[in-house]
């Protein structure tokens, strides 16, 4: 009797749920219950030998301890997207050149599904990113002969779009292509890095050019150059070498090792907070460096991790290896030679939380972690374990 | 002139010029059909010429045909085991064109025995020591199918279509497809005639027989066949025939095939074959995704296709002699093929394409000899050689991205990889086979076969390039031999074979250091070996087993790379095989029953997969590299049943378990194995059947017509498209289970002689899907007008 007494409300509010939640989904869309199933964290992986290579997106609440598995678990996102991939707010943004999409996915629960998605064409392909506020995308990349620098402003809600051409300077004789790669946007201004390529395996032009756009009347106005180091850097989607931090300046770094240049050297460049040039006085390049670099993760208080080629590495593919650098001496100060060396430049995997840099990286032998280091204490530890023998760990997002 | 409308002048003009030499001929020709009591037309029935050489065999019709070269009185031996003989008495005059029938009544007393029976030639075949397919085409004559669409009914085969007529396709034999299949046209590689001449474009009527071979392959068809080969058989029959037809269908889709041959009086034998296959493969898409703005979002619609017209048409000439005293063969021949094709979509239906074409043609010539007891008695000689050119071109210069409705968006680039791109291949190639055979006593016979390879491998974008820079020269010289016992009154037979593989490949090199041209030769050799037997418990039972260490050699492409976006390897290994299979076969024959049972088990342990891989995840270079190994174990098994000449019915399944055996993938030297090892292999269909039905009725439809209904069912069990074991289930892509129905009536009139059939494909219309989101035909009709003259 008792027990009846009770079940009868608790069936009726039961019963209305749906009710209650489809009166409230037309006016809210950002019902709080989605979001708050989202798991923290997610990591990328690769499976099988080809032609069976599979790609999994795959989540965790917590990095620091555990493991995770892909037996019966995580989502295939082969075919659907590829892990260069945009991620802000617990949401992927994608640009499928092949279907001519531009999407918005989501990961929860097991599931990759896609929110929304609209036809787009306008680039060739997402050459670099960067976020203008919370819900607003601006993308670069070229015309599908690569002769013109072009961008897309996205809202995020919508994926409703304002696209347009750069007036960038024209590609100089005996070169062929824009080559695009870092871009930040910072106190209405959003600057561009890039350089001018030919056809393989031509060298490309040694020099680092970095566009200056007014965010507002998107209009070009003007360009930056150095014969320091050459090229765009690198593609966030993939891998990082650009940032802007908490004092407002911001750092392009260089990668030239797919540049064909017979003499190949790095660089960072700065640009201080509210000016529009090269900042003259900071002169970072191979030689404070030690190194020539592929990617640059900026990880507070003047710090940053600097991924880079190690020369004493022969006979294998694991050469890029991780340090931790001074931004304002240019100087490596600390190697993480805990960490193994990584056997791909392109893996997008480092976050910086609460005073912590989580990293993955696809070591030649032994199991597969989560690298922590602690900023403070300088310290390197292992995290999560990724069991089961994985082909590549691909990027690690943080998702919410 | 394009080359459709070219070959279709050709065809036209051969089929009346094959017409009027038929009808014009005026050898001495005695015909018929020898049937038993019942009524049953007799295969494999004996029938000779008292008192001389000649004599033939019933096909698989109970048909006989004797061409006779002198006029005068003769004895006519009809005999078949089983049967009492029979024999008349004939006085033939010149010019004449005796038709004689029989009917033979059954030897009660030799039943009892023995109960043996006439063999057609397939069924030989597949009681040999290989494990074979042996298909008689003459079923599949009044249908509209293609070499592929026949073989992909057999145990064991799965062809895996991408569209409608024309498309790309994998063709697998027991779990191993691509490169590991080896194709032959009366045993010299099918490649010869040109990469347009494919399996999905050869009509069912220029096949005599097919034959495949699973995993262990004869030195005869000297090649490199990992995975097992198809021997395509044309009419050698040395008798005059025509046989020429024509069906349109659904899709506005023609086809028309011709084959004949006509000898003069002296032995001059002029040998003709061609075809012609048209379609606009505009099917219906069903449910692709199309973009709506006013309710701004994806929906879904039905649209037909319309970029995916396909033309091709092939046409060889032959002229010879045989039976003279240098020769029992000696032929030339010439061959043209062409194919003019537009291509549709990527790897994924969603994935349109509007602009992209690929085109070829190739031309061939060649010649063949083949002499029985050569300066001694038992010793066979055979010998062919042959040059072709082949070319092709893939052109894919749009500057738009297409959709289904058919619309397109500005992009100015390229549809398939971005970069515009006019890909020509060229691959000049000079093929020789040499076989002798030996026969030293029944017990013991012997066989060498020598076959030379030399192709010249020509590839570049037009639009950077008017020729090769870097071209690439592949010589193979692979030496079989074989020996053969028949022990035990021909009960047990063992062939025990080797086989040579000596591969030299010849590339220049870009040397980016230098910014020259370096060039770089190697070569190597290896040997393979294997074993066939077959033990015949009884006449009609038997058990055989077979295996063989098999190889896939590298090609120029693969060690060399092309010298900037695929860097050279030239530590790559061949592709190999331990192939090994166990079966039995049952046949059993009473009254008008016959009934055969086949089954077999089959295993395969391949190694070093070539595969090209990408280094870096975003770089712009590949290597190839021996990237994995395959472990498949399966069975499959086959029914066929006939009553008399009323019922046929055939069923077939197959299962195979492909495992991978990667332990560690390329480039890791670490401890852990890779997650994938020991999982089965993703995206491949693993159990799959058929089933067959014909029932037909002699003289319904006037006197010596024959009206037949067939009816077929195809079944593919549902696969994953990825690892079954890593993500979650309900994440998972899958390739649906497939039931494709195909049914169709035919009539022939005058002992065969005219025909017509209509077919439904797919009479159900089900979605079909092959691969992953690629949708193929539904519901199709066609009609089909057949001549054959003999």
């Amino acid at each position: 009797m008792f027990k009846k007494f009770k079940l009868y409300p608790f069936l009726i509010a039961l019963a209305l749920i749906p009710f209650l939640n489809s009166c409230s989904s037309d006016d809210d869309d950002d019902t709080p219950t989605a979001v708050e199933t989202q798991e923290k964290y997610t990591v990328w992986l690769q499976i099988g030998s080809w032609p069976n290579t599979t790609q999994y997106v795959l989540a965790t609440n917590s990095l620091t301890e555990g493991s995770i598995d892909l037996t019966g678990h995580g989502a295939e996102v082969t075919g659907k997207s590829a892990y260069g991939i945009i991620t802000k707010g617990g949401f992927y943004y994608y640009y499928n050149t092949t279907t001519g999409r531009f999407s918005k996915f989501k990961y929860e629960k097991e599931l990759y599904s896609t929110v929304l998605e609209v036809p787009y064409t306008h680039l060739a392909d997402v050459s670099g990113f960067t976020w203008i506020n919370e819900t607003t995308l601006f993308v670069v990349g070229t015309n599908g002969d690569q002769n013109k620098m072009q961008y897309s402003v996205i809202d995020t809600e919508t994926l409703k779009m304002t696209n347009g051409v750069l007036d960038a300077p024209a590609i100089p004789t005996g070169f062929s292509y824009y080559n695009l790669g870092n871009i930040e946007y910072t106190n209405g201004k959003v600057f561009v890095q890039f350089g001018y390529s030919s056809d393989w395996p031509n060298p490309w032009q040694n020099k680092a050019y970095i566009g200056v756009v007014d965010y507002t009347t998107l209009k070009y106005d003007k360009t930056l150059s150095s014969t320091t180091s050459a090229g765009p850097g690198t593609n966030k989607l993939w891998l990082s070498s650009s940032f802007v931090d908490e004092s407002g300046n911001t750092y392009f770094a260089t990668n030239v090792e797919n540049s064909n240049l017979s003499v190949k050297q790095s660089a960072i460049y700065r640009i201080k907070k509210g000016t529009t040039e090269l900042d003259a006085s900071y002169n970072v390049n191979q030689a404070t460096l030690g190194y020539q670099g592929v990617g640059l993760w900026y990880i507070g208080d003047t710090k940053a991790i600097y991924k880079y080629i190690d020369p004493a590495i022969t006979g294998s593919t694991h050469i890029y290896a991780f340090a931790v650098m001074d931004l304002e001496t240019g100087k490596i100060i600390r190697k993480l030679s805990e960490i193994p060396n990584d056997g791909d430049a392109y893996i997008q995997n480092i976050i910086v939380e609460d005073g912590k840099v989580y990293m993955i990286t696809n070591a030649e032998t032994g199991k597969d972690y989560v690298y922590i280091y602690d900023i403070a204490a300088q310290t390197v530890k292992t995290g999560m374990e990724m069991i089961g023998g994985y082909d590549w760990v691909l990027r690690l997002d943080k998702m919410k | 002139m394009q080359p459709g409308k070219f070959l279709l002048s050709i065809f036209l003009i051969s089929l009346l010029f094959l017409g009027v030499a038929a009808h014009a001929q005026t050898p001495i020709i005695i015909s018929g059909t020898v049937q038993d009591e019942d009524g049953s037309t007799l295969p494999g029935v004996s029938v000779t010429l008292k008192g001389t050489s000649t004599g033939t065999q019933t096909d698989s019709e109970g048909f006989y045909k004797l061409n006779i070269s002198k006029p005068g009185n003769y004895t006519l031996t009809i005999s078949s085991v089983g049967h009492v003989t029979q024999s008349k008495a004939v006085t033939l005059k010149s010019g004449q064109h005796l038709k004689s029938g029989f009917t033979l009544k059954s030897d009660t007393k030799n039943i009892d025995e023995v109960t043996v029976h006439g063999k057609t030639e397939t069924q030989e075949v597949r009681e040999q020591a290989f494990t074979v397919n042996a298909i008689e085409t003459k079923r599949f004559a009044n249908t509209t199918s293609d070499l592929n669409q026949v073989l992909n009914k057999t145990a064991g085969i799965r062809v895996r279509e991408e569209g409608g007529v024309g498309s790309d396709f994998n063709f697998s034999i027991n779990g191993l497809s691509g490169k590991a299949v080896k194709f032959f046209l009366d045993g010299v590689p099918l490649e010869l005639m040109g990469s347009t001449m494919s399996l999905n474009n050869i009509p069912v009527n220029l096949a005599e027989r097919m034959e495949v071979y699973k995993g262990v392959v004869p030195v005869s068809l000297g090649s490199d066949a990992l995975g097992g080969a198809v021997n395509i058989i044309t009419n050698q029959n040395i008798n005059n025939y025509l046989d020429a037809s024509y069906s349109i269908g659904s899709f506005n889709t023609h086809r028309l095939a011709l084959n004949g041959q006509y000898s003069t009086a002296k032995g001059l034998i002029v040998k003709a074959s061609a075809f012609a296959n048209y379609s606009d493969n505009n099917y219906i898409m069903r449910g692709m995704e199309i973009w709506d703005e006013a309710q701004y979002k994806y929906v879904n619609k039905d649209f037909r296709r319309f970029h995916d017209q396909y033309k091709s048409a092939m046409g060889q000439l032959e002229l010879g002699v045989i039976n003279k005293k240098w020769a029992d063969v000696f032929f030339l021949g010439f061959s043209y093929s062409g194919t003019d094709q537009d291509i549709q979509t990527g790897t994924r239906q969603d994935v349109v394409y509007g602009a992209v074409t690929k085109n070829g043609h190739a031309y061939n010539g060649s010649l063949r000899y083949k002499k029985d007891n050569l300066f001694i008695k038992g010793l066979n000689a055979n010998v062919f050689a042959s040059r072709s050119v082949d070319n092709y071109v893939v052109t894919d210069t749009s500057s738009y991205k297409y959709y289904w409705d058919g619309s397109r968006v500005k992009t100015s680039l390229a549809e398939i990889s971005g970069t515009k791109t006019i890909t020509n291949i060229n691959r000049p190639r000079t093929f020789a086979r040499a076989n002798v055979g030996y026969q030293l006593s029944p017990v013991h016979s012997f066989n060498i076969n020598y076959t030379y390879d030399h192709l010249k491998n020509e590839t570049y974008d037009e639009l950077l390039s008017d020729r090769a820079d870097i071209p690439g020269i592949l010589s193979k010289n692979i030496i079989g031999a074989a020996y053969q016992q028949n022990l035990l009154k021909d009960r047990l037979t063992n062939t025990l074979f080797g086989k040579f593989y000596g591969l030299s490949v010849q590339q220049s090199r870009y040397v980016s250091a230098s910014g020259e041209y370096a060039k770089a030769n190697d070569s190597q050799t290896y040997q393979g070996y294997g074993i066939a037997s077959r033990f015949k418990i009884l006449p009609d039972l038997g058990v055989k087993a077979s295996f063989e260490k098999a190889y896939r050699l590298q090609e120029v492409g693969e060690m060399f790379g092309n010298g900037y976006t695929v860097i050279a390897n030239l530590d790559l290994k061949p592709e190999s095989s331990k192939n090994v299979n166990i079966g039995a076969f049952y046949g059993f024959t009473m009254n008008k029953h016959k009934l055969f049972i086949e089954g077999s088990w089959f295993y395969r342990n391949a190694n070093d997969f070539i595969y090209a891989v990408v280094y870096k995840s975003n770089s712009s270079v590949s290597r190839y590299e021996n990237t994995s190994k395959v472990k498949v174990n399966g069975l499959e098994g086959d029914i066929k049943y006939n009553y008399g000449d009323l019922l046929y019915f055939n069923t077939n399944i197959s299962y195979q378990n492909a495992i991978n055996n990667t332990k560690y993938s390329v480039g890791t030297t670490s401890g852990i194995p890779e997650a994938t090892y020991l999982n089965k292999i993703p995206n491949q269909p693993w159990l799959f059947g058929n089933a067959d039905l014909s029932i037909g009725r002699n003289n319904i439809l006037g006197k010596a017509s024959r009206m037949q209904f067939n009816l077929s069912t195809q079944y593919v069990h549902w696969f994953y498209l990825t690892w079954e074991a890593y993500g979650s289930k309900a994440s998972k892509s899958t390739i649906p289970d497939q039931y494709v129905h195909n049914a169709s009536i035919s009539n022939s009139w005058n002992n065969g002689r005219y025909n017509l059939s209509l077919e439904c494909r797919n009479f159900t219309n089900n979605l079909a899907f092959d691969n992953f989101r690629l949708q193929k035909p539904g519901r199709a009709f066609s009609v089909k007008m057949r001549y054959f003259l003999r």
